[in-house]
């Protein structure tokens, strides 16, 4: 009974550390904002699904984020920075880290197409170079304050 | 004849001067928030707006130029109104005992409120400290700050889609110091409603 007993607990010990490893590596990473607007066709990708964006939904760092003809989004980040979109516009939040403590301050994001409405929140005001979009036709440094771009088709 | 040349040269110019602008990728300084705002571009850097109501192409190779309202407003007027409610922001300043004072309560009271406000509110509790003592020591409590005030918060009945609690440590000054100089004011506690 005992032997048995060892047994079973070193299999299911086994199964844990086999099982674990991946299951650590592939869950979702950290929300680091959320979706505040929603008007319209407006929708998320993540891990190639395509999803209607709904208001209180979390954001995580590799999503893009997409409108339609009439759509419109709005999206609050963990720093207090706020991204709002007009309608066709295309965004892949491509890296995202607000942790002073540990120095790491970043925003690194692609506007593929469309309009962004980027008020700038407290990663600007750490580090002026913090939040930068690349578009089509360069990169684009937000320092602070409340910047809008497009990105014409 | 010669009115109806130039009219449609006028329209044709027009045309060519909207639809110009309108076709090339620019972007454009809207608040400057008090000389903090600004965008730079290019390679190194080189290029760059720090006046509201200024804009530039994002190939980065033009002057900046005034971007007048009708333009603005032709690109931008949705994305403008896609601006959710603006996160707000709530010090909370701690005594020399490290105790809370007089005016936490209704500080509190009115974080309640905001949340109130919003359909998915995130409350966001953060510790800080001034930069006396070893960073580490200070990121732990800077912590013990935040989930102190989060605890209050709970108590008090606040109703949040998540409230989370996190420390800057001695990495977000308020009153900027060197290092190792004890400053009251950097020792707070901020909640960030949004």
């Amino acid at each position: 009974m005992t032997g048995f007993n060892n047994y079973m607990r070193r299999a299911l010990y086994m199964a844990a550390a086999v099982w674990i490893a991946p299951a650590t590596a592939e869950s979702l990473p950290e929300p680091v904002g959320h979706v505040a607007r929603v008007e319209g066709a407006a929708y998320i990708s993540s891990r190639g699904y395509t999803n209607a964006a709904k208001v209180g939904q979390a954001i995580v760092p590799g999503v893009a984020l997409s409108t339609g003809a009439e759509g419109a989004l709005g999206v609050i980040l963990g720093d207090g920075s706020v991204l709002a979109f007009g309608p066709h516009s295309e965004l892949t939040l491509d890296d995202y880290r607000f942790a002073p403590a540990s120095d790491e301050l970043r925003l690194r994001a692609t506007l593929s197409r469309g309009t962004l409405n980027l008020i700038a929140g407290d990663l600007a005001r750490l580090d002026p170079q913090a939040i930068a979009v690349d578009t089509p036709d360069g990169r684009i440094g937000v320092r602070g304050g409340q910047v809008l771009m497009k990105v014409a088709p | 004849m010669r009115p109806l040349a130039l009219s449609k040269t006028m329209a044709l110019l027009t045309m060519v001067l909207l639809g110009g602008c309108a076709q090339h990728s620019y972007v454009m300084l809207a608040d400057d928030a008090n000389g903090r705002g600004g965008v730079v571009l290019g390679e190194e850097g080189e290029h760059r707006l720090d006046a509201s109501g200024k804009g530039m192409a994002i190939a980065g190779s033009g002057q900046p130029y005034a971007v007048s309202e009708m333009r603005r407003k032709a690109d931008f007027d949705k994305a403008l109104a896609a601006q959710p409610a603006l996160p707000e922001r709530f010090t909370l300043h701690l005594t020399s005992s490290g105790g809370l004072d007089d005016a936490a309560g209704q500080l509190l009271d009115s974080v309640l409120l905001a949340a109130r406000r919003r359909d998915y509110p995130v409350v966001t509790v953060i510790g800080h400290t001034d930069t006396l003592g070893h960073r580490a020591a200070n990121e732990q409590v800077g912590l013990r700050r935040a989930q102190a005030v989060a605890e209050l918060l709970r108590s008090k009945g606040l109703e949040a889609m998540e409230l989370r609690v996190e420390s800057h440590g001695e990495r977000n000054l308020l009153i900027a110091t060197p290092d190792a100089i004890a400053e009251p004011r950097n020792r707070r506690v901020e909640i960030l409603v949004r």
